[in-house]
């Protein structure tokens, strides 16, 4: 549990540096943050 | 030539990467960010060894929930006669019957999966509305948790789409443009000038409904796109999922050029951005769930029953009589009644892996489109192990530009139109949630 906290830190830390090295890390806006897989519901009606 | 547009994109150890003119972007579906970064850096070891150590190259979260999912094609019967229609009518149409439907429902049961999702199809499925109403009330009985869906065209009586919001069913409402174009499109004998998808756009924005409207895009509407989703602006819709047709020797003048259809759809995404609208396509549904397969029935993770009582592994093959019987997976047996599964029909079909296509090894956008739709490569090439150029170097480019577009906007903090689909997904998930016994009762207005 805390090695986990701590690689969300580690992660939340690395996200909010930007052009470092000119490296930009920019996070994704998305409004459904939940577990995407989780929620995937029907891709079988993508066709023509 | 607009191919060229993705000439230096990159598989980088399995993330997309793309050039957008002066530097290289990377999307990480499991850390959901995106990185832009010079050629220079992209190649070096510690570069790398950085993105690891952030947990850039992780697998996505994987589904923890089992789910039944299954779709009934209700009848092959239609009220429209649309220009690019695939369902093989050759005699008269079959309607599925109710008491058939209920013994699939049977096959499910609550003490196997968490969830049901249930589909309902057609042809028109509100043409059978008695095996319509018969599953439902069949589920409500013996299902705490379960998700409906219909895709209609939208020409059936309020009342039937009242009973349906009644009972919580998200709509795919088929649309190929305003009234005039669709009607054009879509032709329809006793509405012809299609004011009655006005009605129902109008019942279902006021009722608060859960739906997207679903766009088969061809040379003869392609012109006509950015202006109709303005039109389904104005009138307070939310999602626009389009794909551009599936054609044959028959109906191939309905494809529209490449250039036309690529220059038509950025112009498009500007207007759905502009007005708040969610576009959804298949070059988008998987930018941020990555996938081996194109479709979930392909996957084996859903099946679709046919009227003519055969079990089928994709929406367009809906009868035995298909030249395409890979997709037939197995058949129901009255005398025994039973459901005989053809084993090695879905091993083969499940083999359909973007691993399983050579054009696909080191294309950047192999996990997001997956090799694409097998119905679709078969249907171009006459093969299901070779894949349909003309959509692969479409998608490669709405990929490519996708990427960019998600950079962009990402870091002047709002949020795609072109990623709707999961917004939409999200919004399917909260209405299950709970299940029966959170359900609201509806006033319908």
């Amino acid at each position: 549990m805390k090695k986990a906290e701590e690689e969300k830190m580690k992660e939340k830390k690395e996200s909010s540096v930007e052009n470092e090295d000119d490296i930009e890390i920019i996070d994704i806006k998305l409004k459904a943050e939940k577990n995407l897989e989780e929620m995937k519901i029907d891709r079988s009606e993508a066709c023509g | 030539m607009l191919e060229n547009i993705t000439i230096q994109d990159k598989f980088y150890y399995g993330l997309p990467c793309v050039w957008d003119g002066e530097k290289y972007i990377l999307l990480s579906a499991r850390n959901k960010r995106v990185i832009r970064l010079s050629k220079e850096l992209l190649v070096l070891p510690s570069t790398k060894a950085r993105l690891e150590d952030i947990g850039f190259f992780k697998n996505p979260e994987q589904r923890k929930n089992n789910v039944a999912r299954l779709g009934l094609i209700l009848t092959t019967a239609c009220n429209l006669k649309c220009k690019y229609c695939y369902v093989i009518n050759d005699y008269s149409p079959h309607f599925m019957e109710a008491e058939y439907a209920i013994r699939i429902l049977k096959e499910y049961s609550k003490k196997n999966y968490d969830e049901l999702h249930l589909s309902f199809f057609g042809g028109e499925p509100t043409l059978n509305p008695g095996a319509l109403k018969t599953s439902i009330e069949y589920v409500e009985n013996h299902w705490d948790k379960y998700i409906f869906h219909i895709t209609t065209n939208g020409t059936a009586e309020t009342s039937l789409y009242d009973y349906l919001i009644s009972k919580d069913f998200y709509f795919t409402l088929s649309m190929d443009g305003t009234p005039k174009i669709n009607s054009v499109q879509r032709p329809y004998s006793k509405k012809s000038n299609g004011n009655y998808l006005e009605n129902i756009l109008g019942h279902f924005v006021r009722n608060d409904v859960l739906f997207q409207i679903r766009v088969t895009v061809t040379s003869l509407n392609l012109g006509h796109f950015p202006e109709f989703i303005k039109y389904c602006a104005d009138y307070g819709v939310k999602y626009i999922h389009f794909e551009v047709v599936s054609t044959n020797s028959t109906n191939s003048h309905l494809l529209p050029s490449k250039t036309d259809y690529i220059n038509v759809l950025m112009k498009a995404i500007e207007v759905a951005s502009k007005n708040d609208i969610f576009l959804i396509n298949s070059a988008y549904m998987n930018l941020l769930t990555p996938c081996d397969h194109f479709c979930r029935s392909v996957a084996g993770e859903k099946i679709l029953y046919t009227p003519d009582k055969y079990i089928s592994l994709c929406y367009k093959i809906q009868s035995h009589k298909t030249k395409y019987t890979d997709f037939i997976i197995g058949k129901y047996s009255s005398v025994k009644d039973s459901f005989e599964i053809d084993r090695e029909r879905i091993s083969k079909m499940k083999n359909l892996s973007v691993y399983s296509y050579s054009e696909c090894k080191d294309c950047f956008a192999k996990s997001i489109c997956a090799g694409g739709c097998p119905e679709r490569n078969i249907t171009s090439t006459g093969s299901l192990g070779k894949i349909d150029k003309w959509i692969c170097s479409i998608k490669k480019m709405l990929i490519h530009d996708a990427i960019i577009k998600i950079y962009n906007h990402s870091k002047a903090g709002k949020e795609s139109a072109i990623l709707g689909n999961n917004y939409y997904e999200f919004k399917i998930h909260e209405k299950s949630r709970g299940g029966e016994n959170e359900r609201k009762e509806r006033v319908i207005c």
